[in-house]
This record gives C-alpha cells, sequence and structure tokens, in this order.
C-alpha cells in the first residue's frame, strides 16, 4: 500500500507543470457503466442565483441592571442581596436580528436570532445564542374567489376570538416600566399617544395568542365569509418543551365569519387536548364553541360580543358537563352623554374552562392544570380590573370617558359575583411592585413567608383563604377605577400627568360600588398611580412615578395561609427616570425605583429595596 | 458551544454585509421547511402507544461567498426550532457544511471540508437505497429530503476531507489525462485505543479520444497507528484497486472495470490476523439505437465472496437502528424493524459514513444486490433496456440480473438469484395535449434466491432448508393537476415476499460467524394520498395522508398498520 501510494505520487510529480484544470466538479468521470438512478438532486445549491429579496433588521438593548434587595421576608432568602446584571429579567437578547426572505412574491420565511452576553467576565464564555421566536414559513395562495394565506412555524400570533383564542387587552398601565419589545420613539412620543389616543404603539402581539404549529386564514371568499383555521400548540399542551415527547397534544380550532361592511357575525370553536403520560394516556382538555358579533345600529351605536359554551375534561374517566358564557359590550359613542359609553355584560360558568382565551379561566382544583406543564395555576376568585373578565363569574361594568377642558377623564364601575359559589380563596394583584417582584422570583407558585404568592409574566399575585366556615354564599364584587389625563405646558414644553387608581371590594352582598366597611367585606384593595413625564425637548424626556398599593382583609372572613392573620398590606414605589434620544433610532432609558412592602398584620412579609437601570436600545 | 457562535457570528456577519452593502462576492441560497405529522396506530391495537406528533420549522442559509473568481468558499447554517419548544427551547443553531473549492494557478482543481465524492460502483459509489424503483411522486418527494437531510445527492457520499484534481494534455496517443486523489477522515476518536482512520485515493483517467477512456482507480481505508498510545498497535486497512474502461465505436460500446480488494488487520498485541484478499470484474457491451431513443446493454460481474470495498459497499440504511415513528406495535408489543414507512420518513435510520465492514441489510427489500453492483458472492448476467419516446409521451426502462454465488455459502451448492426490475412513465398530458399535466408512474421488482439442498438433507435432520425466498415489490403512483397549481398524488407501494433464506452473521471483518435461517410470509403496503399546491418549481405544500400495513403470516401478532398524515411545505431558494 505505502509502495502503491510512493510511485503513484512520484510518477505524477513531474506531470505538474503541464497540468489543466479538469472539466469536471472533482474531476470524476464514469467511464464503465449506464447510470440510471439519481438524475434529479434536491437540494444543491451550486450554481444557483442568490436570494436578492432578503433582508435583517433588529435591535440592540444592553442594560445595566441593579437591584439591591435590602430587606426581604425574614431574611433566610438568598434573593436578599445586591446584584449587578445585564438583564432585568426574563429572557432577553442583547442582539436580536430578525432574518426575513422573500423567495417569490407569495412565499417567504422568517426567524430572529438571540444573541445575549451575561457580561460576567472575560473567560466565562456563557454567552447565550438562540431563536426568540423561531422559525416561521408564510405562503400565500391567490385565486379569483378566494385568496389563502398560511404560517407554518412558530412561535406565531394570532387570534381567533376573546372565549376562543386570545388575549387579555388590559390597557390600564405604568408608562414608566420599559418593556423589551418598545421599539423606538421619539423623546416623549408615547406619553403623547398616551394622552392623546388613550393607548400606547402597541406590537403585533397585542390582543393575540401565541402558538406553534399552523395557522390558515382564507379571505376575500364570496358572499363576504372569510375563515381561519388552527392546528398548532400552546403552552397547554405539554408545556413548554412539550416537543421533547411525541405525545399528540395538540390544539386545533378555527372561525367562519360572514362580513356585511364593518359589522360581521362569526361563529368560532377551540379545543385544546392533552394527555397523560400513562401509555395512550387520558385525554384531558377543553371544548369551545362560540357566537360572536360586531353589529353598528342607529349610527352611534354598537354592541359587539360573543355567545358560546364550553366543557372543561379534567379526566376523561370523569363526566363533564357543558358550561354557557357570555361577553357583551354596547357601545353609545356620543348619543347617550355627548362622549363614550360602555356598558359591558358577561357572564362565564365554571365549567367554561379555556386557559387559551382573553380571560382568566377557572380552575376549581387546587393544583396546577395539568395539561400545562406545571406553572397555571388556579388564582381563585380573582379581584381584577373593571373589564377584564373571569370564570365563574357575572357581572356587569360600565365605562364613560369625559373631556373636561383638556382633563381626559376615565370612570368605570363594576360589579359581579360567582356564578356558583365554589371559590375558597381570593386573589388579588400586587400591581405596583409587581415587575420587579417577578423578576426576583420568577415563575413561582405559592412562595414567599404564608405560601401565598405566586408570580408570572411581569407581575405576582396573592392568594389568601376564605373562612369557608362563615363564607357559605356567592362572593360577589365590585371595583372602581378612575384614569386621568392632564397635558399642560412648562417652558413651552409638554407636562404630562396621568392619575390610575382603583378600588375593589369583595363581600357577599351585590354592590353597584366597593364596600368600604370592613365589617361588610371579605378584602378590600386599592392601587394608585401617579404619573409624571416632562418632554424637555425632542432628545430628553424626564419621568417620574409614585404608587401606592394597599390590601385589607377583614377579620372572621380572609385569613392569611398557615393561620396567620388577615392582611393589612401596603406597597410603595418611587420612581425616577430619563429618556434620551442619543441618535437616529437609538435611546437611552435611565430608570431608578424605591420599592416598600409591608404586611402590618404579618410577620416577615415585607421586602424594600432600590432597583434601577440603564438601557441603551438601538434599533435597526 | 463556543465553535456555533462563532460561526453563527460569522453568518450573521455575512447577512449583514449582504443586507447593507449587497456583497456581488456573497450570495444566498438554501431552503427553508416546515412540517406536522401526526402519526397513529390502527384502533384495534391498544396496549402499544398509539399516537405520535411532532413537527418542525428550519431553515437551511447557504453561503455562497467567492472571494475572486478562483475560490468559492460554500457554508450551510441550519436555523431549527421544533413545535412545542417555546420561547427558544428546542431551537438549535448548527452548521450543516463548510468547504472550500477554487483552482490554484489555473491548473490545479482543489476542494476542502465537506465535499461530495464517488469514484466507481467498485470503489466509491452510494448505492441507492431500497425499494426505490420508479416509486410515486407522492413518495419520491419524501425520499427526496431523507437524501437531503442526509446529504446523499445522487450516488455521492459527503465525506470531510480534501481532493486535488489537474488534467495533463498530449500532442500524440493519448489526448489527456485526468487525475485525482483525495484524502477524507473517516473516523476520530479521542478514547487513546482508536486509531484515527482515513480514507485516501486516487484515479488516473487516460483520454485517447472522446469515445475511448481507460481509468486506473484506488482507494484506502486506513488506520492511522501513531495517533494512539504506542501500547495498542491496532491497525485496519482495506484497500481496493480497480482499472475501468469505456469504449464506444459507432453506437455501440464496451465498457468494464477490474480490480481487486484487500483487508489487514493487526491486532493490539501487533498480530497480523487478517489478511483477506478479493477481486472482481465486469465486461458489458452497449448500444444506442433507434437514433438513442433505445439503449441496450449486457454485461458479465463475477465479484469475488471476498471482495470488500468499504467506499462501494457501505449501505445509506442502517438496519440496525431502531425505528421513531411508534417503534412498538402490534398484538404482541414488539420493537419493529425498519418498514417501507420508514424508508421514507425516518431520518435516524439513515447512515452517513463509509462502514469498514458488511452493514447488515433487510432480505426481504433485496437479497439480490444487497450493496449494489459491488455485493460480494455474486457472478453472472446483467441486461438491461432502456426505451424513451421520441415526443417524451412515455418511458420504460428493464434490466434483469441473473446471477449465482461464486461460492456456496453454508453449503456446497450455490445459490441463484434473479433480479427484475421494471418501470414505466405515461404522460398523458403530452399524449393529449392537455394543459394541465397528468402522468402516472409504474415500477417492479422481483428478487428471488434459490438453493435446493440434497434430498439426504430434507430426510433427514434437515440441517439446511431449502432457500426460496422471493419478493415482489410494486409502485404505483399518478399525478394529476386539477386546478393550477394544484397537484392530486396518489401512489402505492407494495411489497409481498415469502419463503428461506440464510443470511450470514459477520465479524466486523466481514467473516462469517453463523448462517442465520429467517423465514419469512408476509406483505407491506404504503398508500398515499395528497394535495400539493406548487408554487413553484421549487416551493411546495403538501398535504398527505399514507396509510401502512405491515401483515406477517407467520405470527399475525407482529401484524400491526400505521397511518400518517403530514403537512409540509418546502421551500427551495
Amino acid at each position: 500500500m505505502k509502495k502503491f501510494l510512493q510511485v503513484f505520487c512520484i510518477s505524477l510529480f513531474p506531470l505538474f507543470v503541464y497540468a489543466a484544470p479538469t472539466d469536471g466538479d472533482g474531476g470524476y468521470r464514469d467511464t464503465s457503466v449506464v447510470h440510471r438512478q439519481h438524475k434529479n438532486y434536491l437540494g444543491k445549491y451550486n450554481g444557483k442565483k442568490g436570494i436578492t429579496n432578503f433582508g435583517v433588521t433588529g435591535n440592540y438593548r444592553g442594560m445595566l441592571y441593579y437591584r439591591n434587595m435590602s430587606d426581604l421576608f425574614d431574611g433566610t432568602y438568598s434573593e436578599e442581596k445586591m446584584l449587578l446584571s445585564t438583564n432585568d429579567g426574563g429572557r432577553q437578547s442583547q442582539l436580536e436580528l430578525d432574518v426575513v426572505a422573500r423567495p417569490t412574491s407569495t412565499t417567504s420565511f422568517r426567524t430572529d436570532f438571540y444573541l445575549y452576553s451575561p457580561m460576567r467576565g472575560a473567560g466565562y464564555n456563557e454567552n447565550e445564542t438562540g431563536l426568540q421566536l423561531g422559525v416561521n414559513l408564510d405562503g400565500q395562495m391567490n385565486y379569483e374567489h378566494a385568496k389563502i394565506s398560511f404560517r407554518l412555524g412558530g412561535l406565531q400570533y394570532t387570534r381567533l376570538s376573546k372565549l376562543t383564542f386570545g388575549a387579555t387587552e388590559n390597557e390600564g398601565e405604568s408608562l414608566f416600566e420599559r418593556n423589551t419589545w418598545d421599539n423606538f420613539q421619539m423623546a416623549g412620543q408615547n406619553y403623547e399617544s398616551y394622552y392623546a389616543q388613550g393607548t400606547i404603539l402597541r406590537d403585533f402581539r397585542w390582543g393575540n395568542q401565541f402558538c406553534q404549529g399552523l395557522v390558515a386564514s382564507i379571505y376575500d371568499l364570496p358572499w363576504g365569509l372569510e375563515t381561519r383555521i388552527l392546528y398548532a400548540k400552546t403552552p397547554n399542551n405539554g408545556g413548554q418543551s412539550s416537543y421533547l415527547d411525541t405525545i399528540p397534544n395538540i390544539s386545533y380550532g378555527g372561525f367562519i365569519h360572514k362580513k356585511f361592511g364593518q359589522n360581521y357575525v362569526g361563529v368560532n370553536t377551540f379545543n385544546s387536548v392533552t394527555y397523560d403520560t400513562t401509555i395512550n394516556g387520558n385525554a384531558i382538555g377543553y371544548n369551545i364553541a362560540t357566537v360572536d358579533f360586531s353589529l353598528d345600529f342607529y349610527r352611534d351605536f354598537n354592541i359587539t360580543g360573543e355567545f358560546g359554551c364550553g366543557r372543561y375534561v379534567e379526566d376523561e374517566t370523569l363526566n363533564t358537563s357543558y358550561g354557557e358564557a357570555m361577553d357583551v359590550v354596547l357601545l353609545s359613542r356620543q348619543k347617550l352623554i355627548g362622549s363614550p359609553l360602555k356598558l359591558h355584560l358577561y357572564r362565564l360558568s365554571p365549567s367554561f374552562v379555556n386557559l387559551d382565551g382573553g380571560f382568566s379561566t377557572y380552575l376549581k382544583s387546587t393544583a396546577g392544570y395539568n395539561g400545562e406543564g406545571g406553572s397555571s395555576y388556579p388564582v381563585g376568585a380573582n379581584m381584577s380590573d373593571v373589564d377584564f373578565i373571569n370564570g365563574n363569574r357575572q357581572g356587569l361594568d360600565v365605562r364613560a370617558e369625559f373631556n373636561l377642558a383638556g382633563l381626559k377623564v376615565n370612570l368605570a364601575t363594576g360589579f359581579s359575583e360567582e356564578v356558583d359559589h365554589q371559590s375558597t380563596s381570593v386573589s388579588f394583584g400586587h400591581r405596583i411592585n409587581g415587575i420587579m417582584f417577578s423578576r426576583v422570583f420568577a415563575y413561582q407558585n405559592y412562595m414567599g413567608p404564608y405560601s401565598a404568592l405566586t408570580t408570572n409574566y411581569r407581575s405576582y399575585y396573592e392568594n389568601n383563604p376564605l373562612n369557608t366556615d362563615v363564607i357559605d354564599s356567592k362572593i360577589r364584587f365590585a371595583v372602581t377605577e378612575w384614569n386621568m389625563k392632564y397635558k399642560f405646558n412648562i417652558g413651552n414644553r409638554p407636562f404630562y400627568m396621568f392619575y390610575l387608581g382603583s378600588y375593589a371590594s369583595c363581600q357577599d352582598q351585590l354592590s353597584i360600588l366597593p364596600v368600604l366597611r370592613m365589617e361588610k367585606s371579605y378584602m378590600r384593595v386599592q392601587y394608585h398611580e401617579f404619573e409624571a413625564y416632562y418632554k424637555v425637548n425632542n432628545k430628553l424626556a424626564l419621568d417620574s412615578y409614585f404608587g401606592l398599593e394597599n390590601m385589607k382583609g377583614s377579620y372572621g372572613y380572609t385569613k392569611a395561609q398557615n393561620g396567620a392573620a388577615p392582611v393589612l398590606e401596603f406597597g410603595k414605589a418611587i420612581g425616577l427616570g430619563a429618556d434620551f434620544v442619543l441618535a437616529q433610532l437609538t435611546n437611552l432609558y435611565v430608570r431608578a425605583r424605591w420599592f416598600d412592602f409591608n404586611d402590618k398584620h404579618n410577620e416577615n412579609s415585607h421586602y424594600r429595596g432600590f432597583e434601577g437601570s440603564i438601557e441603551l436600545k438601538a434599533n435597526f | 458551544m463556543k465553535k456555533i457562535f462563532l460561526c453563527i457570528g460569522l453568518a450573521i456577519s455575512g447577512l449583514l454585509v449582504q443586507a447593507q452593502t449587497a456583497n456581488p462576492k456573497i450570495q444566498f441560497n438554501g431552503m427553508a421547511r416546515g412540517d406536522m405529522s401526526h402519526n397513529w396506530l390502527s384502533s384495534d391495537d391498544t396496549t402499544n402507544v398509539d399516537q405520535s406528533l411532532g413537527g418542525a420549522a428550519l431553515i437551511d442559509l447557504h453561503l455562497d461567498i467567492r472571494p475572486s473568481d478562483a475560490v468559492r468558499i460554500s457554508s450551510t447554517l441550519r436555523v431549527k426550532n421544533a413545535i412545542g419548544g417555546f420561547w427558544g427551547q428546542g431551537a438549535t443553531l448548527e452548521l450543516r457544511e463548510i468547504s472550500i473549492k477554487g483552482v490554484a494557478a489555473k491548473r490545479i482543481k482543489y476542494r476542502f471540508g465537506d465535499i461530495d465524492s464517488r469514484m466507481t460502483p467498485y470503489t466509491l459509489w452510494n448505492y441507492d437505497g431500497e425499494c426505490a424503483n420508479n416509486e410515486a411522486d407522492v413518495f419520491r418527494f419524501i425520499r427526496e429530503i431523507r437524501h437531503q437531510e442526509n446529504f446523499n445527492y445522487g450516488s455521492y457520499w459527503r465525506n470531510q476531507g480534501g481532493d486535488l484534481s489537474w488534467r495533463l494534455g498530449f500532442d500524440k496517443g493519448v489526448e489527456s489525462i485526468d487525475f485525482t486523489t483525495f484524502a477524507m477522515r473517516n473516523r476520530s476518536l479521542d478514547d487513546g485505543k482508536t486509531p484515527d482512520r482515513l480514507q485516501a485515493g486516487g484515479k488516473m483517467l487516460f483520454h485517447f479520444t472522446d469515445n475511448a477512456q481507460i481509468g486506473f482507480n484506488y482507494i484506502n481505508l486506513f488506520d492511522l497507528p501513531k495517533t494512539v498510545s504506542k501500547t495498542y498497535y491496532e491497525k485496519y486497512s482495506n484497500g481496493v484497486g480497480t482499472s475501468d474502461f469505456g469504449f464506444f465505436i459507432g453506437r455501440i460500446h464496451a465498457f468494464g472495470e477490474l480490480g481487486f480488494s484487500t483487508i489487514n488487520y493487526v491486532d493490539t498485541a501487533d498480530t497480523k490476523t487478517i489478511d483477506t484478499k478479493g477481486n472482481f470484474f465486469e465486461v458489458g457491451l452497449g448500444a444506442d439505437l433507434m437514433e438513442s431513443q433505445l439503449n441496450v446493454q449486457a454485461s458479465f460481474r463475477r465479484v469475488n465472496q471476498n471482495f470488500f470495498s468499504a467506499g462501494a459497499q457501505s449501505k445509506r440504511i442502517n438496519y440496525t437502528s431502531d425505528v421513531n415513528v411508534l417503534p412498538v406495535v402490534g398484538t404482541n408489543s414488539y420493537n419493529r424493524t425498519i418498514a417501507l414507512l420508514d424508508l421514507l420518513t425516518d431520518d435516524a435510520i439513515y447512515n452517513q459514513a463509509i462502514s469498514y465492514g458488511l452493514m447488515d441489510y433487510e432480505m426481504i427489500f433485496n437479497n439480490v444486490t444487497p450493496y449494489g453492483k459491488a455485493t460480494p458472492n455474486r457472478q453472472g448476467f446483467d441486461v438491461a433496456l432502456t426505451y424513451n419516446a421520441i415526443d417524451s409521451t412515455f418511458e420504460t426502462d428493464v434490466e434483469i440480473q441473473l446471477l449465482q454465488d461464486v461460492a456456496g455459502q453454508g453449503s456446497e451448492k450455490k445459490k441463484n438469484y434473479l433480479l427484475a426490475q421494471w418501470k414505466g412513465n405515461v404522460y398523458f398530458d403530452k399524449i393529449f395535449a392537455w394543459n394541465k399535466s397528468v402522468s402516472v408512474t409504474a415500477g417492479y421488482q422481483f428478487a428471488s434466491a434459490s438453493r435446493d439442498e440434497d434430498r439426504v438433507y430434507k430426510m433427514s435432520k434437515e440441517l439446511v432448508k431449502p432457500v426460496d425466498l422471493h419478493s415482489h415489490t410494486i409502485d404505483l403512483g399518478a399525478s394529476v393537476e386539477v386546478l393550477n397549481r394544484v397537484d392530486v398524488l396518489v401512489g402505492t407501494k407494495m411489497l409481498f415476499y415469502k419463503g428461506t433464506d440464510y443470511k450470514a452473521i459477520l465479524n466486523g471483518f466481514n467473516e462469517t460467524v453463523k448462517y442465520q435461517c429467517e423465514t419469512y410470509d408476509g406483505s407491506q403496503m404504503l398508500t398515499a394520498a395528497g394535495l400539493r399546491y406548487r408554487f413553484n418549481d421549487n416551493i411546495s405544500l403538501t398535504l398527505q395522508y399514507d396509510r401502512f400495513n405491515l401483515k406477517d403470516k407467520n405470527d399475525d401478532g407482529n401484524s400491526y398498520k400505521i397511518n400518517q398524515a403530514f403537512l409540509l411545505f418546502n421551500i427551495l431558494f
């Protein structure tokens, strides 16, 4: 062998000087046999013209985050410390690259790279890479009587209807906190839009639910019809990593709409099925069918709503029954009070369970929903905001908007009650320090000194058990909200003042307004958020924030976990910040927040500290 | 991880360059694909996991970088996320391939990195997978995806290494000589005991005229013992040398190849324990008739029982692999083996590496030429005929191989083999001048092995059963364009088998350890119907339903049915 190679090489060497390149690719030519196989190669790129319709956009988001948790519960938590980080919590990329290519006019694909360096020091090599939303492939088919567009992959955001597949749209929010998804805006632009339009710029995720799989829409059909089909996985089909097994957990559904002008009537369905881990496991999930509509009448009025029924299969071996749901909004744009007036009527039976809908579902069991994979725990009887609907609840909300010489007032009140008295606890959010606290304890259930706190994405809530010896009738709720916005000039520059407050109670008697007296209510919760923003110039805006929350449980009715006393909680926060425009499409945001929380009735239920961030964001 | 990050960085840098400056030296091609599939057993199979669901979306971004006219760098980066992995979970970034090629000094072609190579069917050749005899469109495009995933481009093997090629021109006698040399890394283990293994060789191809060529080929799969500790002397070598030729005289052409192989193995005690030599030859004549519409060829070949060529006899399918889709089936709850369905749908059973020993094969698929033309211990005739209608309305192809053992296996008697393959395509749209395409495809394969035994064996202890295994593989398919760009695809693939044969159980050096008697009586049927929307020739969306039915008449407890529905969106750009 060795000799053969030597002879081979030596004999070839002198010939090099006369050499010329061969014709073939690599020089192999077939001389011996007739080839009849593999004439068609798939996936060979050589020689193909490169794609030209190809683009990369994205953003850089560099952050310095500092937190000093100077006091945390009983002092035994490891989170009671100072923290320096390049991330203010969650999965955030420093550099996000959105790649989009369009091979033809009717097809495209996209993905987004997630690149993050924790900057733990040279040599640690703990840089993270991955995909943020993932890979999506799009196609469109155009026919004379129909257009079909579809997207395959995920994550992708879409919506069927509020009660079937959608996300909550709670518009009452603080503008002080930064969002990872915020796009570039000139200094103060978002405060102006919040004042002038009542909302801020939303991205494509707003109101939509995410999934992975196939979503196809068929539109421009005859007779004003359009339809959408969904066959996909959500986190409620086996959790966030259900790809690791091949259990056929899936969600499927769709809608058919009949449009006439701006109005429509539609039918919707959404079904989620998940199997437990036994061989050919028991199916668990839910089936929803609804009718929704949006109709204008008498020019000024609009009625939008949805009716439906659904069932929750907690275990296919158990009997299940369907429950009904209704969510109707009647709107008078001008006629009744000269400004918008909205009436919201809703009823969701306890059997109407849907973890993928635009409402907070009701789960009777104390354990999490088994199909979810661990983090969708029952919230009990939630003391929620106006217009935010919950399962096992029926109620009425009224909302009115006024403009009083530039003071924009949005007043709302609502009352509701359980459909069936099944809840053994009430739950309420901690809005003032919710984002901060969820950064400290991400996605935890029943934690804290009394195992009453659950954190989720950018918020946390508390469960307080009811004294079921005393409470044997339906729990009833009342909530009032005030949102005020005012703008005036200082030095010919706009100064914005926003206030968002609410007061909520739950009790045994139906009450249109919140019950203030302790002996007549089980629980009272109030939030007050003041924000002031000053646009110094087009490149600088100053920000400030003050928040206060107070939760009061009533003796005899509520109790904290582990036999502790009903809560008497105070949460406070003071924030200062600034928005700088450094260059075109590049902003610097500075935020500082002092926070404090204390439950005066329960030992160890307190925390305090400071967090600050400097965020440099450049979009491209 | 660091490497991946580096590669991603490089790729992304390239993207940015492309995006911002439209650098003509960098071009992007590639492929994007999304799929979701749902598999389920028949309703009467209640004892096993009866359903599975999965899917993924991925993009292969192929960078074609041309720093100059004489250099070309290629790389493919794969971005993939599994359906069911949220917020980056299950997402992968993978370097699929990277290579450079060019021309040095305007004379010598070179390639380095992930390169595709082949020589002749007896030296380096990626033999086609089983049961792919003109299968229906509804199956073919799925199999092509398997090929793409496993770098099975034609009969080329994907290897990692480098090669050089150049040509010498002459004024008299020989017009030119093409030279090619290459070296690939076959194995790299870091256990301190197993040496690195390379595969290297070369080819000299003499062009006397355009119609007369003679080639000399050599390839060797060998260990580098110095890559491990001196206490380990293990060393393996498989060398194959051949010469091939082709001459055209008018419409007649003659072709052939002959050569030898060696296997040498030195064990850890530095003792040469294996020294096997084999040989083969093939000669044939062919003719192009009827203005080249008809091609006829006949050949005779003899491949010695000891002939072994790792590069030519390695198989695309690793039959010792576990299947992925619903692996436990039947009332016996047994781990099913690779079946027709898996050949089309399961990437995990595909083999991408040259194997140093003869790989296992499935006798019911093809027990005549499981390693292609280079199948050892075969001698006999091969007759092939190809006809293409001049107006392209139909084409047909038939090939018959009548073979026999060179040496008896476990018996003094030799087995006789027959492999008959026919395929045909009819294009009705061309016959009837229809605007929309309508075509029918068909294929048939008959494979048999037979060996009668002496009465004394039959009447006494039946030590050796007669061999009488035969199988029929039938492919039928149709593609009908029912609307603009919309095709209805239907197809079936049937396999019937019955009989007894002995499979040689080999050690790592192709030495027979024992003969295992296998008796079969059953069938496999894969039927599919699909709807395909073609955005253009390279982009399609397919919704398809497959039904697979395996019947084992020897033990009905092994019978099963699998249903499969899938959606596939394939973009080649």
